[in-house]
């Protein structure tokens, strides 16, 4: 689902983000990619969803070459990726009900089923009690499974989350890696970027170290 | 093609709605700037409409001898009427003559009858076009006509050429380069304006990306956002000139002033003043494509909406 080449991202002439990365996820698979902090980890999921591309080397997600890939392909590629951001990143001026619609309309899906699948999804994350409220009216928690609902509602092939729990009290951090289980257990692709270890050892999965660019050789936690 | 036209247009107007302030607000600035440009047109309007009358007082008159034939008057009118110069060339009978004379001087009346007809030749006014009514074309001109079968004299008071043609030509020079300047001002305050309603809003391009809206899908609402503003402008900016004309002519320092009924005496016809809410639109469209364009650029990266 997932292969880097040899990838390198060099910013400027300084030390590169990323040097010579080469690592591949399964379709299924839930690994996790960490490192402290200025590790490379939110550059190398930009590259994955093409919001960068590597200064060498090869990134394939689901068979596609993003470095050739045209910048009209791109939305099209990122409607089979799902992204969650440590800081949501949600429409401030709509809903919670539009946040996670607005992913709907984009794809064009008929208006009864954009309905239908954003209640579902919502109802999924217990977000049903707040349709109506602005991202401003809600909590950090909830904001995140808001986020996680839009990342999800158009059944994405991959879901990529960077520092998802980072603004998270540990029980909410928990309860939402466990969502990101469930997820999984459904077939998406899962790749968490964080640093906290120990929801990374509670989880036991797959993990990918990276240190000061480079992946650090390591195997499951 | 519903499906795909209502999410645009209540985007639009999410856009529009979602901070009523703003939007009224950027939506005034554009209709006082388009005003500017309206004041400005009403005035040119105007000016033109008086240039192009006093344009009619260059003349030069062509006498006619008085034995000329009524073959000669015919050939030399046909020859003024197939001149690219001559935008008017009008025929004066020796009895019309006769009877203006009369008209304009009653008392020498008995006079003229006493001293018969030949004292009235049959003559042409010529009204030259604009393009040929400087002094030095119209002295090309008559001194062609002076040797036409059958002619006196052509006569043409060169000074007031000069002065005329001078006058007309600032009013028309000076109109295009402050008209320039205006569209110009037009163009830089409306850019603005919806460039930094685009900027405010790019955190928000910036997930629809995210999301994977493509580039269309994005920019069809703020387009469709900045002209519905750009035409609210330009319908406030005519209604206000409007009021502004229908006020100014029933004021009393407009019936003491001729020159402000030279400058804005008649309203300009529908299609002319339609320019406002049109530049509007247009201007308000180009500045958004451009502000998406930039808005959407990344460094680094090649995903641009």
């Amino acid at each position: 689902m997932i292969q880097l080449f040899h990838v390198t991202r060099r910013y400027g002439t300084g030390a590169p983000a990323l040097s010579d990365i080469s690592f591949s996820v399964e379709k299924g698979e839930f690994v996790f990619l960490t490192g402290p902090s200025g590790a490379g980890k939110t550059t190398l999921l930009r590259l994955l969803f093409r919001d960068d591309l590597p200064t060498s080397g090869q990134v394939m997600v689901n068979h596609e070459n993003l470095a050739t890939m045209l910048p009209s392909r791109v939305p099209y590629l990122r409607r089979q990726i799902g992204v969650v951001f440590q800081d949501f990143k949600l429409l401030r001026r709509k809903t919670v009900f539009e946040n996670v619609a607005y992913a709907t309309q984009v794809i064009g899906l008929p208006a009864k089923e954009q309905r239908r699948r954003t209640y579902q999804m919502l109802e999924m994350l217990a977000l049903n009690h707040r349709l109506h409220h602005f991202p401003e009216q809600i909590s950090g928690g909830e904001q995140q499974r808001v986020a996680i609902a839009r990342a999800l509602v158009n059944r994405p092939l991959v879901l990529l989350a960077d520092e998802p729990t980072g603004n998270l009290d540990p029980d909410l951090s928990l309860a939402i890696i466990e969502t990101f289980k469930e997820i999984n257990a459904q077939g998406t692709t899962v790749l968490v970027a964080t640093h906290d270890r120990a929801l990374i050892q509670r989880m036991a999965r797959r993990v990918l170290t990276l240190a000061h660019g480079q992946l650090v050789p390591t195997g499951t936690a | 093609m519903t499906s795909a036209v209502l999410p645009v247009l209540r985007e639009a107007r999410d856009g529009l709605t979602r901070h009523p302030a703003l939007t009224i607000l950027a939506t005034l600035s554009m209709a006082v700037s388009l005003y500017v440009l309206g004041m400005f047109v009403l005035i040119a309007w105007n000016v033109r409409l008086t240039t192009a009358a006093l344009g009619k007082e260059l003349q030069m008159q062509v006498y006619m001898r008085p034995d000329a034939t009524p073959e000669e008057i015919e050939a030399l009118r046909m020859g003024l009427r197939s001149d690219d110069a001559v935008a008017e060339a009008r025929l004066v009978t020796a009895a019309e003559a006769r009877r203006r004379f009369e008209g304009r001087y009653p008392r020498l009346s008995g006079l003229a009858a006493g001293l018969g007809e030949n004292l009235f030749p049959t003559s042409f006014e010529v009204v030259l076009r604009s393009a040929h009514q400087g002094p030095e074309e119209a002295e090309r001109l008559a001194k062609a006509y002076r040797v036409g079968p059958g002619v006196d004299e052509v006569r043409f008071d060169r000074g007031w050429f000069e002065r005329l043609t001078s006058l007309l030509g600032f009013f028309r020079n000076g109109g295009y380069g402050i008209g320039a300047l205006l569209v110009m001002a037009v163009m830089v305050t409306v850019g603005a304006i919806v460039r930094l309603t685009v900027m405010a809003r790019r955190e928000e391009i910036e997930i629809m990306k995210l999301v994977g809206a493509t580039a269309s899908f994005i920019r069809a609402p703020f387009l469709l956002g900045a002209a519905t503003q750009g035409l609210a402008g330009g319908l406030l900016a005519f209604l206000a000139l409007r009021l502004t004309w229908a006020m100014l002519v029933r004021s009393n320092p407009y019936r003491e002033n001729p020159m402000l009924a030279m400058a804005a005496g008649q309203f300009p016809p529908l299609d002319v003043v339609a320019v406002l809410p049109l530049l509007g639109v247009v201007l308000a469209l180009a500045a958004a494509a451009l502000s998406l364009r930039r808005a959407s650029a990344q460094p680094g990266s090649r995903n641009a909406a």
